[in-house]
């Protein structure tokens, strides 16, 4: 083989080569890393979540009265006292849920105010928006994005 | 090693000769990966339909040992472990229930149900399951 066919070679494994990290980058983009059946869909944790009925205190809020609460009002109560008790409570339950780093980010907001936590990051898995009654005639709506 | 003037190879030949020996390597590592990959695909995911009803009673999860072993058999796993965590309810004990084995490669599951309790309290529940081949 002499300089022109080593020359030929050398293009075509670069040439290889750049089509195999581009299909590589183009692979890795969307709906890759699904978790599948691993964890629960976002839409259901959300719902189940806000469907629950809790005493004040299980979430965090120090409010002297022990009535079993749906947790989309005591969600509504925690943003009008502006406490952060509903958004600590949420984070940690989608912490357990989603166990791996930056894995969620929320928004919680009705006609009082606008909560957040969680870290925009990576590609978002799947997102969520939800409305809930608050019991106040002033709805909540939760926008949940999961990252993988 | 001096260069031959025989043998003389365009772009086309080349790129049909690198795409060969490519299409050779990944065919011998994707049959290397599912020769030590102990077959994962073929085994089950957790179902929770498996776990029967479960309810709590004065703070205490109420739940059939069954459920742990029910995730163990079904999944084809050596072993199986179960929690329940009522995820910031006060006054409730988590819960774990280990079936089996508990050693080896594992796989994790997480799911939330909300869980009826005796007090008036319907709990948000994280059921974790874990199971080791």
């Amino acid at each position: 083989m002499n300089r022109r066919g080593i020359s030929a070679l050398t293009d075509a494994v670069v040439f290889i080569a750049v089509i195999a990290v581009a299909a590589n980058i183009l692979l890795s983009v969307p709906g890759s890393g699904d978790p599948g059946s691993e964890v629960q869909d976002p839409s259901e944790v959300l719902e189940r979540v806000m469907a629950s009925k809790m005493d004040y205190s299980d979430i965090g809020m120090v409010i002297d009265a022990e009535w079993k609460v749906p947790v989309s009002r005591l969600a509504y109560i925690s943003i009008c006292k502006g406490d952060g008790a509903f958004k600590e409570y949420l984070s940690g339950v989608l912490g357990s849920v989603y166990p791996w780093d930056s894995s969620f980010h929320f928004t919680v907001s009705c006609s009082k105010g606008t909560e957040e936590a969680g870290k925009v990051s990576g590609t978002c898995w799947k997102e969520v928006t939800r409305t809930y009654e608050s019991g106040y005639s002033d709805p909540i709506t939760v926008v949940l994005r999961v990252y993988r | 090693m001096g260069l031959g003037n025989r043998g003389d190879i365009g772009f086309p030949e080349a790129m049909v000769a690198t795409a060969a020996v490519c299409i050779i390597a990944v065919a011998f590592l994707s049959f290397a990966a599912s020769a030590t990959g102990s077959g994962d695909t073929a085994e089950r995911s957790v179902d929770w339909d498996w776990i029967g009803d479960v309810a709590i009673e004065d703070g205490a999860y109420i739940i059939s040992y069954d459920s742990v072993r029910r995730i163990a058999s079904e999944t084809g796993a050596d072993g199986a472990r179960l929690t329940l965590d009522p995820m910031g309810a006060n006054g409730i004990e988590a819960l774990c229930m280990e079936s089996g084995s508990l050693s080896g490669d594992s796989v994790g599951y997480r799911a939330v149900f909300n869980i009826r309790s005796d007090d008036g309290r319907v709990v948000p529940t994280l059921f974790a399951a874990e199971v080791f081949r």
